[in-house]
């Protein structure tokens, strides 16, 4: 792959006037993920370089009392740093799960989120979380779910000649949260994977529940999850394996290895297991 | 293209291919002979250098993310007040480094003597763990971020009491 131009604008219109001219421009935040895979620039041809890191609008963070609005160039040490009742908590591991300090200063959040390849660290948290993330592109904007950016295969698909330029969380606090970094190591380690799991509870019985496993491709299970609220807590062990069984079921559909299907069975069953104690 | 950069006080201005990494280009102009290039995928930190006062991997950054920015390389660095302390931390710390890691610690360190006034001991173990080489104790090295940050409390506590 080639890159034949390069453009650092300076402010959205001009990236998104510049996406209209070169619909095939790949947006290049950080640049550290396509720095270390560089098949995340596709195969074959030339394509353009569109480097955000000028547009000081994409490095805001917009806090409020029921959201965190996080432009899409904001680092995954600026995240980190946030205090902890200002970020949903599952998404400023997800931020520490990669690489080291240096490398989150470059890292941002839309270049996580938007890896191609396969899903990187912010996905699940995001998922679980239900984060909304607004989509860019010279015909206009709009918010959309970051699920609806997940394909059939479990992996992000943009729409072409589109910026990722804001994303969106709630910050409902969760009675339990779990985050977890497995595989081979942190991000962009091409084994590593994540593991994510929340859930509220309310007179004794599940009122919500989100686990999602991120290996080769996003797994979650909603059939599974929606069949355990209203369960009272603790859950059975037949409650807990049937939705292990289904989360592995779809993680194989994906494609996943069979150590991770294994590895994600196993965290699902261990945190349902634990949720008695919330 | 061309990139214009400031490299340890020096306006340059250097041409560059669009595919050039930050770490490339200044091994290739000589603006950062001590800089090493070692896995080129982030993970040893030896490429280290402070891009707009932030360390950064140089192996992963684009040299054109680099233009109208300020780097500062471990030549640059040796000119700060922090060059002398960070010395003195990592001598009494027993750290003995080799001249392929020493650049990128020394900067990690100089960033944790700048920032120390708002860096926690755990912000502080991240940034020197951004680098890793066989040669060293990691312990060592972290022993003197501690030593560095450690001063500063003292100071502050100083200040408070006074």
């Amino acid at each position: 792959m080639r890159i034949d131009d390069v453009a650092s604008p300076s402010s959205l219109q001009e990236a998104l006037a510049y996406l209209k001219r070169r619909p095939d421009a790949v947006p290049w935040a950080g640049g550290t993920l396509i720095a270390a895979d560089p098949s995340e620039l596709g195969r074959g041809g030339s394509v353009a370089a569109l480097d955000l890191h000028r547009i000081a609008e994409l490095r805001h963070l917009f806090p409020s009392d029921r959201y965190l609005e996080l432009g899409s160039c904001v680092s995954l040490n600026q995240l980190a740093a946030l205090p902890e009742r200002r970020v949903a908590a599952p998404l400023r591991a997800a931020a520490m799960a990669v690489g080291s300090y240096a490398i989150r200063n470059s890292a941002t959040l839309g270049g996580n989120l938007s890896a191609k390849g396969r899903p990187m660290s912010t996905l699940p948290a995001l998922s679980c979380v239900d984060a909304v993330v607004e989509l860019k592109s010279p015909a206009g904007g709009r918010w959309v779910s970051v699920h609806s950016l997940v394909g059939q295969d479990g992996r992000v698909a943009l729409p072409q000649a589109a910026l990722v330029t804001r994303v969106r969380v709630g910050l409902q606090s969760w009675d339990s949260v779990e985050f977890r970094l497995c595989g081979g190591g942190p991000y962009p380690h091409p084994d590593a994977a994540t593991f994510c799991a929340c859930a509220r509870a309310s007179s004794g019985t599940v009122s919500e529940l989100r686990i999602a496993y991120a290996g080769r491709a996003l797994a979650r299970s909603r059939e599974a999850e929606t069949e355990l609220v209203g369960r009272r807590l603790p859950l059975s062990r037949r409650d807990i394996e049937a939705f292990g069984a289904a989360l592995a079921r779809r993680a194989r559909e994906l494609g996943q290895a069979e150590a991770a299907v294994d590895e994600c069975e196993r965290l699902a069953g261990a945190y349902l297991a634990k949720l008695s104690e919330v | 293209m061309t990139i214009d950069l400031i490299v340890n006080g020096e306006d340059l201005k250097i041409r560059a291919e669009p595919t050039e990494r930050l770490a490339e280009l200044l091994r290739r102009s000589r603006a950062a002979p001590s800089l090493t290039i070692d896995c080129g995928g982030g993970f040893c930190g030896k490429c280290l250098v402070l891009l707009d006062g932030k360390p950064v991997a140089s192996c992963l950054v684009p040299a054109f993310r680099a233009r109208g920015s300020e780097v500062v390389s471990y030549e640059g660095f040796m000119s700060t007040q922090e060059a002398a302390e960070v010395e003195a931390a990592l001598a009494s710390a027993g750290a003995r480094l080799c001249p392929f890691c020493k650049p990128a610690y020394s900067l990690a360190l100089g960033f944790i003597a700048e920032n120390r006034a708002r860096m926690g001991e755990a912000e502080a173990l991240a940034v020197v763990s951004s680098v890793r080489c066989t040669c060293s104790d990691p312990s060592a090295v972290a022993e003197a971020a501690r030593a560095i940050l450690g001063d500063a409390r003292e100071q502050r506590m100083g200040r408070a009491h006074r």
